[in-house]
This record gives C-alpha cells, structure tokens and sequence, in this order.
C-alpha cells in the first residue's frame, strides 16, 4: 500500500495545474469560490477552453475524444479543478447522455450528438424526475405514443436543472404500460427546440432558478431517437447511475470550500479576536475534517480498486451519503462563521455585472442561500434514503 | 404548581391565533415582503387596537403591564405564521430599551408614539467586527460644546429602514471593549449626516446598514445615563431571547405539523411515505424536538416572568435554537425532498426564518459560553 502518486502522475499534476492557470479567467474562480452563480456564458468559456485541449470528457474512449487519462489522472485532473475554483463541467452532455450514447447509440446517434458535446456547443438537460414520480422513478408516466414515424410525447418533468438553457434533452419515458413499470420505458432524446415544450422556472430557496419544470404537449420525437431499444430504458438509465462513481463524493470540492472556511475563520471577526480561539468553532471545523479525511481515503480506494479492474458497486452509495452530508455540514460552518453578515439577503447585487453594492464583506453574500441550497445534495441524485436502501439490500443483505 | 394558562392568557392566545388565522395567510405574507417596507401599515394598525404594541409595557406609560409569559404566547403565534412585521425590533427591543432608560421627555414621547402605533424605532448596536458582543462598541459618542458628535458604523440593524428613531449605543468613554462607558442615544435616521442602507434579509425581514459621520446632538438625545448602558442593554436582549425562544417553538411546531400532513400525503412506491417505519421514527423525533422547544421556552419565560432573574433557562431555550431547532428544520425540509428546497413551499420560508433565529442576538456556541460563566463563576 502506498498513497504516493508516480512521477508521471506528478507532471501530469503540474501540466494541469499551468493549465488551469493559464486559461481560467480570474474572475469566473472568484465567484465559484465565493458560491456566487455562474453564467452560462462563464461556464461555456471554460468548457470551450477545456474543448480546445481536448480535455472535456476525460471519461470517454479515446477514440470517441476522450483523454485517454488513468483514474488516477482524472482524479488528479478533478483535484486540481477544485483547488483552483473551476466551474464545474455540466454533467448532462459530457459526463451522463455522452457514455450513454457511446454505449448504445447508433452510428448516426454518435455523429450527430457526441461533436457537439465534446466542444460544449451542445447543452444538455435530463428528463427523468416527475411531479409524481420521484425516489419511485420508475413510476413516471410521461406517455410516448407511437404515430407513424414519430412518438407523440405528453407529460410533465421536473427538477430539470439548466432546461433554459439546454439544447436537448435526455428523457425516461413510458412506451408500455401493461407490463412491471420498469419494462415499460424508453431512453429518448428531445430537441428542446421541438414544438409543445415549454419550460418554467422552479424558484429555489437561495433566490436562484437553475431548475425547472419542463412540459412536453404532443412533443413530437422522431422513432430514430430511442437509445438502445425501446422499453429498454431502464437498462440504459441503470448503465448511466453506475457509468460516472469517481467524483460523487465532491471530495477535492468540498476541501476547497472547508479551507474557505478556515480562512474566514482566521480573520477577526469574533469582537477583536479570530474564530481560531473559538474551540467550539474550530473543533467543529476539525471534526468536519476528520470525516473528509476518511472520506478521501474511500474515495481513493475505490479509484484503486477500479483500476485493478474492480467496480465500484453499492459501496458508492457510501460515498455519495457522506460526501452530500459533508457538503452541508461546510455551508453550516460558513454560515455561522459569518455571524450577522449572513443576512443581508443580496441576490440582485450577488449576480454578474451588478452595480448594486454588496453589503458586508463579500463572502458572508452566499453564506445563507448556500446554506439553504445545499439541503438539495442528501435529496438529489438518490436521496440518501434511497442509497441507504440500497446498501441494507446490496451490501448488508437484509 | 399549575401549569395552564390563567384565563387572561388563554384570552391573548385565542385572540392572536384568531387574528393570524383571519388576517395572515401566506400570500398576504409574501406580498408583504415583496413590497419595499417590509411591513403592512393596517396590520400594525391591527396590532395597535388588539393592544399588542402596549403588550409588554408598564401600566404607568400606557402599556398593559404584561409578562414574559404573555409575551411568550403571543411570539409563539407569531411564529407559527411567519409574521414579519418589525414587532420584536420596535417593541421587545426598542421599547424595553426605552423603558429601561431613565424617565425624560424625549423617551417618553418615543415610548408612547411606539405603543400608539404612531412610530418605530430601531436598537442599532452590531458592528463589523463585534460579532455578538454587545460591549463590543466603537462608534464614539464625544462631548463637543453642551451636546455630542458620533462617528460610526452600525451593521444589520435589523428594522433600521423601517424606524423613525434610531436607539444607538456609543462608547463615551474607554476602549473598545470596556464594559462601561457605552451610552445610548437617539438619531434621527432622515439627517443629513446619517446614512441608512436599507435591504431585505435572507429570512424575510429587513435590517440596514447605518454610517454615522459627525452627526451633531443635543444632550437631551443622550437616553441612558452616561457610561452605564450595557445593564439596559443586556437585560433588553434577556426579555429579547424569551421572544425568540417562544418564536421558533411556533416555527418548529408548524414546521413538524406541515411536514406530517406531507408525509401523510405524498405517495411514492404506491403509498403514502409516512407509511415507512423509517420516515415515521425521524416525524417523531421531530414531534419531540418541537415539545422540547416549547417546553425550554416555556421554562425560560415562567422562571423570569415576574423579575429578570434566572439566566440559565433563557440561555437553554436559545440555545436549543441551534441544536434542536436546526436538527427539526433540516429534517423537515429532507421529508418534503425535492419539495422541500422551492420557494414556492411554505416549509422552506420557515426553515429560513428558524436558521437565521439561532444567529439573532448570539447564536449556540456564543450563548453555552454564557452559560457555562453563569454555571461555573
């Protein structure tokens, strides 16, 4: 056993990091470090530099573009990200419909699809959720009717995040209903251009609206469009959940965001002194940290088992609990290390180019809407009652 | 012992659930943050002629002599609906400053403008740095020819925009931290030498950032006597903590009957999800984190009902603000799921106003230090 990274593995991390710190714009790392919101256009800039040096989907085949990267280089690649405060890649085109195309799609599929994502021309959003249908997923019953060579679609989604401003979307729909819910769907992909679709904001507890509710009237979606075979989906959305496992855990983000802590913590703050002579404080923040630490090592574990050709499993779900608890547990440090300056409520002055001035210092803005915001991580993605499920089943055998 | 409510104070209860019930529904609420006051001028009205606004003041000055208890009761109300008006900056803070101040004309035509309904006022005392020390004063107050100049910086003063008078505590004397030497005087928010940033906060309410740059006053604007107001103030946020104690067990009440009725409804794998042994056991504990609140909070106001004298209780019920209370507001934000984190549904405009509680006026950590001074000085 060792944790020491090889020497190419530690050029690799130098070439990364010069190149981050060459192409990413100042100002775009000072909001992601803040929490602030980023733009589209701000996250386009950098997938579109990321693009240009072939480094946007580390996770594909190369032959389809990807990096051709060990896991121990995208981990490095994923760390290096966090430290220096990239925005995240959306995960929609590259990280989820992408694989999945690759996986199953045809070859007209692949040469319409996957160029675009692989230059970030291309947006993505993911119609899986619905009104009804939410940790029972395969409940959903968004119909897809056939009518010569096109589905009629009719249905609701929601908790789309970046409908607005998606391209396409990736969407489990229901082909068949006479038979066990999960026999009955298709994997499909809508042109969000296509006529009946409108999408509406979700307003969110932070002020923010990055998801939305997206309604499909008479949607028509060429037959051509189904992944893989019809009533076959949830195979292709099961290969999706166990495709991306490697960064669910949020580790190299979320030790970012707890040094952003201590360096708040540093400052004085508390009447004259710094929060550093708080010990209920700091022992809080060491605490966290502990968790991280063991976190990391899991994370680490699982990329070694990988690469010895291992997968991961349900012990990913672990990854997932602690890594969403750890995250909130750090927006709840910075909120109260923010003291007072935590309310002043700023989302018009918070946003990109205001004129508005922020009130107090700059990074208690986010503190609350973060704070609030992130009680999505243990909800989203499985929720954690779900993961929880799944490992009593899986790993405890109960 | 008896611990039910004598008949007066079931009187106010019903008389404020029936009102909030009547008049608060969470659209009017809403509509009432979205609006640039931040408050409703016919709802105060309302506040003034069901005898709210004299609530907690002595008799002598046109108040109804109320307790903590009754002040307790009627909190607990207000916090079941969200209600946002500015009752506990003017009247639980502001108005017991001034009542604790020595008696002249200016407090008492302050005091009784407030009980009428007629004016607000505001207690600035945060600094930027102070964090939730209230001894922790820089803005000076210094003697120039028969009056006072003050310079300064205020943060978060919470209905700072909304007051007609401003309550400010001004070191006139010592440094820094020194437990003497701070003074309370009142400003007019409107003069030209005062700058007042008004802004909405994150749980609904508003609070403003005030500069004060060489502002001129009279010695009659001196309220406290000199040098000696950190007794008013501190006694002030005593009487201030039982109302938010009393606040956030109606929140977490209405936090854990709103999340029932959800799981009650909401169905998923073909049944309702409080259907799951699971979800049931985390809705209980979430029943016995609001009793425990209630109970806390009524401990606190009972044991100083009648004189301000036991610390300990009220600094529990605060306390469990940041324990029980944010243990309660995330669970119930995780039963309602996706739900749970719009801003459409109800539960989350409480789970904002509960968070930001425990920060008000000195969050867990700063309140288990005072008590554990209490406990083992």
């Amino acid at each position: 056993m060792n944790l020491n990274f090889s020497e190419e593995d530690q050029k690799f991390k130098t070439e990364v990091r010069s190149f981050i710190q060459e192409n990413l714009n100042k100002e775009t790392a000072k909001r992601v470090e803040e929490g602030l919101s980023i733009s589209k256009e701000s996250t386009q800039e950098w997938q579109k530099k990321l693009a240009s040096k072939g480094w946007l989907a580390p996770g594909w085949p190369k032959e389809y573009g990807g990096t051709g990267w060990s896991l121990t280089q995208r981990y490095i690649f994923d760390e290096e990200c966090g430290v220096a405060s990239t925005p995240r890649t959306i995960p929609f085109g590259v990280t989820m419909v992408g694989p999945v195309i690759i996986k199953y799609g045809t070859e007209e599929q692949k040469k319409k699809y996957l160029p675009k994502i692989l230059s970030s021309d291309e947006w993505w959003c993911q119609g899986y959720s619905e009104p009804g249908s939410g940790s029972d997923l395969a409940s959903l019953s968004t119909k897809a009717n056939k009518e010569g060579d096109c589905y009629i679609i009719n249905g609701t989604k929601t908790w789309t995040s970046l409908a607005h401003h998606a391209d396409q979307m990736f969407a489990l729909v229901r082909t068949r209903s006479d038979c066990k819910p999960q026999e009955g769907i298709s994997f499909i992909l809508i042109d969000m251009q296509s006529e009946g679709i409108s999408v509406n904001p979700i307003v969110t507890l932070d002020g923010g609206s990055e998801i939305n509710m997206v309604y499909l009237e008479n949607v028509k979606v060429p037959l051509k469009n189904i992944i893989h075979e019809e009533n076959k989906g949830w195979t292709v959305a099961k290969y999706l959940l166990g495709h991306e496992r490697v960064s669910i855990a949020e580790v190299a983000r979320s030790k970012k965001a707890l040094s952003k802590v201590k360096e708040i913590a540093r400052l004085n703050l508390d009447s004259g002194k710094s929060l550093l002579e708080n010990e209920r404080f700091m022992d809080k923040i060491i605490k966290c940290d502990i968790k991280l630490q063991a976190l990391e090592y899991a994370e680490l574990k699982v990329i070694s088992d990988a690469v010895k050709g291992k997968s991961p499993g349900a012990e990913a779900s672990i990854l997932k609990i602690r890594g969403s608890e750890i995250q909130q547990e750090i927006t709840e440090l910075t909120l109260e290390a923010s003291g007072y300056h935590a309310y002043p409520y700023q989302i018009q002055a918070s946003e990109k180019g205001s004129n508005e001035p922020i009130v107090g210092p700059g990074w208690g803005v986010s503190a609350a809407p973060k704070y609030f915001n992130m009680r999505k991580t243990t909800i989203y993605g499985g929720s954690n009652e779900i993961q929880k499920n799944i490992l009593a089943k899986m790993v405890l055998g109960l | 012992m008896d611990l039910s409510f004598t008949e007066d104070q079931e009187l106010i209860k019903n008389s404020v659930e029936k009102f909030v019930t009547d008049n608060y529904a969470s659209d009017k609420r809403r509509r009432i943050i979205a609006e640039s006051k931040g408050f409703d001028e016919e709802i105060w009205k309302s506040f003034s002629e069901l005898g709210w606004l004299a609530l907690p003041f002595p008799e002598k000055f046109g108040g109804f002599g109320g307790g903590l208890i009754d002040l307790m009761i009627l909190m607990k109300a207000f916090g079941k609906a969200l209600i946002v008006e500015p009752y506990v900056s003017t009247i639980v803070i502001g108005g017991n400053i001034l009542t604790f101040c020595p008696e002249g004309d200016l407090r008492n035509s302050i005091l009784s403008s407030i009980i009428s309904g007629n004016k607000k006022v505001s207690f600035a005392f945060a600094e930027l740095g102070s964090r939730f020390n209230p001894y922790d004063v820089i803005t000076s107050a210094k003697e120039s020819s028969g009056g006072w100049k003050i310079n300064g910086q205020k943060t978060v003063v919470f209905g700072g925009g909304q007051a007609d008078y401003i309550l400010l505590s001004a070191r006139t004397s010592g440094n820094r931290l020194d437990k003497s030497g701070i003074s309370i005087f009142c400003i007019d928010p409107k003069d030209k030498n005062v700058e007042v940033q008004d802004y909405p906060t994150v749980d609904g309410f508003r609070a403003a950032e005030i500069k004060i740059n060489n502002l001129k006053l009279d010695n009659n604007a001196l309220l406290s006597e000199k040098n000696k107001a950190l007794e008013i103030i501190e006694k002030t946020f005593l009487i201030a903590l039982v109302a938010t104690a009393a606040e956030a067990s109606g929140i977490m009440e209405k936090m854990y009957e709103m999340t029932l009725e959800y799981i009650s409804t909401r169905k998923q794998f073909g049944v309702t999800i409080g259907s799951f042994q699971a979800i049931q056991h985390r809705a209980v504990e979430m029943l016995i984190l609001s009793e425990e609140m209630t109970s806390l909070s009524s401990m606190a106001a009972l044991t100083n009902d009648k004189s301000l004298s036991n610390k300990k209780p009220i600094y529990s019920s605060k306390i469990n603000i940041g324990i029980g209370g944010r243990k309660l507001g995330q669970e119930s934000i995780q039963l309602h799921g996706g739900m749970g984190v719009t801003e459409e549904m109800e539960i989350g405009q409480y789970f904002k106003r509960l968070t930001l509680l425990d920060t008000f006026l000195g969050n867990a950590d700063y309140y288990l230090k005072e008590y554990s001074k209490v406990e083992f000085n």
